[in-house]
């Protein structure tokens, strides 16, 4: 993608996957922006910069992922600026060849805690909108109780939170926001899946969904409202115009966009 | 070069993994686990040196010392260097209640494994975080209690001028510069037991084993700095750190004299890069950080004979790239600034360090009224926005006039700021206390006292102008750093009380406590003004500065007389320069040495 006539180099958008774990789970927002710009840049890769007074390298990475999480398969999009990486015309015509040889390069180039999974090119008019998120999270907590506990909730027909931020405290309905939960047994407790919807009005978040969901965990007694060793992985997210990304797929095909009671 | 990066991501599960349960309760959990760029992992290689520095990660990341020395260690020899920074309280908190001892980030070994564990000592407000991380580590904290598999404490850096107040601690201190004896120090870590890899320590140059030895021991100079490359391939961390940016020391030493400057002194004589190292290493550097911002550092950096060369040729090379120079003098400021072009963004920071002209004398700052103007019209001319001005209180010869002159000078600086760069021109001025330092001529002048700091700090404030953000030092902090930088081994037990009572993290304003210090001083019978009044202790350290020199420098300041700068005037016979020990100057960018031995 270029801008006609405005003197910038020709560039090309493409779609990023990559996965985080490791070290990388620990990474903000910004951080993850920044550490994919740098692997970028040390792959040889030139990013388009946007307009402007202090150009930015035109990367963006879509829902930003909770500090802690892990991720399967997250998108960004970016600009790369044509020819910068010695391809002619021929190699850009064999678009699979060159985005895969981009991958590889990006790959060797990531820091330990990212992996580049794919590359592949996009349209310019392509925006990451998220419209729903799977999540995962480990527990190490009895899988009846949790599925219990998850009854519960979702037989409520809201769940009500006060979140508090800079502007103010607002209240979210965590009730509206999941698409479905499913609970699965694993040798050390259970695995408490869910989907969250993304739409206008804003999202849940996983650990209010967690501790909505432990409170209600009667079993637990003590430990009700807390998971001490609960662990969270992002297993894809579907974003608007896009194919599903990583257990997104799967998760939409048993799910549909409905909500539904699992447990 | 990926397999080995890749095999992190997957082989840290296991140190993260385990660290879960914490990180999940910590601030900045990323501070914990490692994961930057050019990560070295080494994990048959032996000996194992760990490499610390004691303040936060973000802090620590961000120190070219370490850089050095993890390059060197795991790049040149067999050994393997691991890193542990001070964990932040709310972890600290976590460590010992999980009986978690401290662990390095590249191999989640505990940090109590290492043969050699080293940390450089940036000033004596870091102190008692060594000894906090030798806590958390589960290495007794005083080396005579340490015992047969305990690592040898090595301690080196600028605060090592004075390091009785640690020495305790420390089983051994390296003074000066590392780079010729990393090998030696490597070689001496490989030595099977604790007592031999200390007996071998000793035998190195520099190497100051307490108790030890007879006479000081010379601070170690890096004589073929001009020849060496920089490091090109350092640790970059996917964490925000203080310092975001690929960084090249471009000369080492600082010939200006500033008479209060323990830096300036400690690092003689002046060594400059050629300007085709500088721009090679730039290229290098950029490729393997993916930064999109160099910065040329040294003490002075519009010193260095080649800036504009070299600034030249990076921005030719890589268009899109900014190069900064993070260290400008007020007196060159202006004319390099304006040969570098009017392309720059962003703040400049100058520091006139007094704000009246005989003070300026006194402390032998090659500064007068007209340059600060002119370095000031040079900033906003030259595109940036921002202005900061660093000050100094309690002087020594100072009056209250010169400190209330600081508001003159700063209110004078704004309105030169507005008028060439309007609204947008920021001017902010910080005001620090001045400590006495080892191996500066100002090394025995007295503390000036909280009581006077406080009254000056307040007649700055009340004379202060609007639109200037004023930033000054905890008088408090000050007052401690002055005891320990010219303490005996009292303040190494003064050290350990305060530990004891709670002081960790003593350099950062949320954390330290004067009150915790001075109970620690009362139960030690310390008044801490005294002892910040009172003759330094003899170091065991020689400087390599002449003490005729040294003496000289106390009686010109006392006469308000400036002593010029030997890199372009006569040479001073401060003593450094001796034999191999030179100034080598490389103003061409070519790579024959100019120096001017003596």
């Amino acid at each position: 993608m270029s801008d006609p006539g405005s003197g910038a180099p020709k560039s090309e958008r493409v779609l990023l996957t990559f996965a985080r774990g490791g070290p990388g789970r620990y990474l903000s927002h910004l951080d993850t922006v920044r550490a994919l710009q740098r692997t970028f840049a040390r792959a040889g890769l030139d990013l388009a910069l946007s307009a402007g007074m202090r150009p930015k390298p035109r990367l963006a990475v879509g829902l930003p992922l909770p500090v802690g999480a892990a991720a399967v398969a997250e998108l960004a999009v970016a600009d790369v600026v044509a020819g910068c990486a010695g391809d002619d015309d021929r190699d850009a015509k064999e678009n699979g060849a060159r985005t895969g040889r981009w991958q590889a390069s990006l790959h060797a180039a990531g820091p330990p805690g990212i992996e580049v999974l794919d590359v592949e090119p996009c349209s310019p008019g392509v925006r990451l909108q998220p419209r729903l998120a799977v999540y995962r999270w480990s527990l190490g907590v009895p899988e009846d109780a949790t599925a219990a506990a998850v009854r519960s909730f979702v037989g409520e027909s809201s769940v009500p939170i006060e979140r508090n931020g800079p502007k103010g405290s607002r209240v979210v309905d965590l009730r509206t926001s999941i698409d479905a939960f499913e609970v699965r047994g694993t040798a050390h407790g259970c695995e408490l899946w869910f989907g969250v919807r993304h739409e206008a009005h804003g999202a849940a978040r996983p650990s209010e969904v967690l501790e909505e969901v432990m409170r209600r965990n009667v079993i637990a007694g003590s430990d009700a409202g807390t998971a001490p060793d609960a662990d969270l992985t992002r297993c894809g997210v579907v974003y608007a115009g896009l194919a599903a990304r990583g257990l997104a797929q799967e998760w939409l095909e048993r799910h549909g966009s409905k909500t539904q009671q699992a447990g | 070069m990926s397999i080995t990066q890749k095999a992190v991501f997957r082989g840290a599960g296991d140190l993260e993994e385990r660290l879960r349960p914490l990180l999940r309760r910590v601030r900045r959990p990323g501070r914990y686990v490692g994961g930057e760029f050019n990560l070295r992992l080494k994990p048959a290689a032996e000996p194992l040196v760990v490499l610390s520095y004691p303040d936060v990660y973000e802090i620590g990341i961000s120190n070219p010392a370490l850089q050095i020395l993890y390059s060197h260690v795991n790049d040149r020899t067999a050994a393997v260097a691991e890193r542990a920074y001070c964990p932040w309280p709310d972890m600290a908190s976590l460590m010992r209640d999980a009986d978690l001892p401290l662990w390095t980030l590249e191999s989640g070994r505990p940090v109590r494994e290492a043969q050699v564990w080293g940390f450089t000592l940036p000033h004596e407000l870091t102190f008692t975080n060594v000894l906090e991380m030798l806590d958390l580590a589960g290495v007794p904290i005083m080396a005579a209690d340490r015992r047969e598999d305990d690592p040898v404490v090595v301690a080196g850096g600028p605060a090592v001028a004075h390091p009785l107040s640690l020495s305790p601690f420390v089983d051994a201190f390296f003074a000066g510069e590392v780079e010729p004896w990393v090998d030696r120090l490597v070689a001496a870590a490989a030595c099977g037991r604790r007592t031999d890899r200390i007996a071998a320590l000793a035998d190195v140059p520099g190497v100051w084993v307490p108790g030890r030895g007879e006479g000081p021991v010379p601070r170690q100079v890096h004589t073929a700095f001009s020849t060496c490359t920089p490091v090109t391939r350092p640790l970059v961390p996917v964490l925000e750190a203080v310092h975001d940016r690929a960084v090249i020391e471009v000369m080492r030493g600082c010939s200006a004299g500033c008479r209060f400057c323990q830096a300036g002194m400690w690092y003689r004589p002046v060594r400059e890069l050629p300007v085709a190292t500088v721009v090679a290493a730039a290229e290098d550097l950029l490729r393997e950080t993916g930064c999109d911002e160099v910065s040329l550092v040294s003490l002075s950096s519009c010193d260095y004979s080649g800036v504009v060369e070299a600034v030249t040729a990076i921005r030719e090379l890589r268009p899109g790239v900014r190069v900064s120079l993070p260290s400008l003098r007020v007196d060159s400021a202006a004319v390099k600034l304006a040969a570098l072009g009017a392309r720059q963004r962003g703040s400049v920071t100058l520091a006139p360090e007094a704000a009246t002209e005989p003070l300026r004398a006194t402390i032998n700052k090659h500064v007068d009224d007209t340059q600060l103007e002119e370095a000031t019209s040079a900033v906003f001319r030259g595109g940036y926005t921002g202005l900061k001005l660093y000050f100094m209180i309690g002087l020594p010869g100072e009056t209250d006039a010169d400190a209330t002159h600081i508001a003159s000078v700063a209110a004078a600086t704004a309105r030169q700021a507005r008028e060439i760069a309007g609204g947008r021109a920021r001017v902010s001025v910080s005001v620090s206390t001045f400590v006495p330092k080892a191996a500066t001529p100002f090394a025995a002048e007295p503390f000036v006292g909280t009581e006077t700091v406080r009254r000056r700090q307040q007649m700055v404030r009340d004379a202060w102008p609007r639109g200037v953000r004023l930033s000054t030092h905890d008088v408090g902090t000050s007052l401690v750093e002055a005891v320990l930088a010219r303490g005996g081994v009292e303040a190494a037990v003064l050290v350990r009380e305060a530990w004891h009572r709670g002081a960790r993290f003593d350099g950062w304003s949320e954390h330290f406590s004067l009150e915790v210090w001075q109970a620690a001083a009362r139960s030690i019978g310390m008044d801490l003004e005294e002892a910040a009044r009172t003759e330094p202790a003899a170091s065991p350290i020689d400087p390599l500065l002449d003490e005729a020199f040294l003496s000289r420098e106390q009686e010109r300041a006392a006469a308000g007389v400036r002593t010029q700068d030997c890199r372009t005037s006569a040479c001073t016979s401060c003593g450094v320069c001796a034999g191999p020990i030179r100034m080598d100057l490389r103003p061409t960018g070519t790579t024959q040495s100019i120096g001017r031995g003596l």
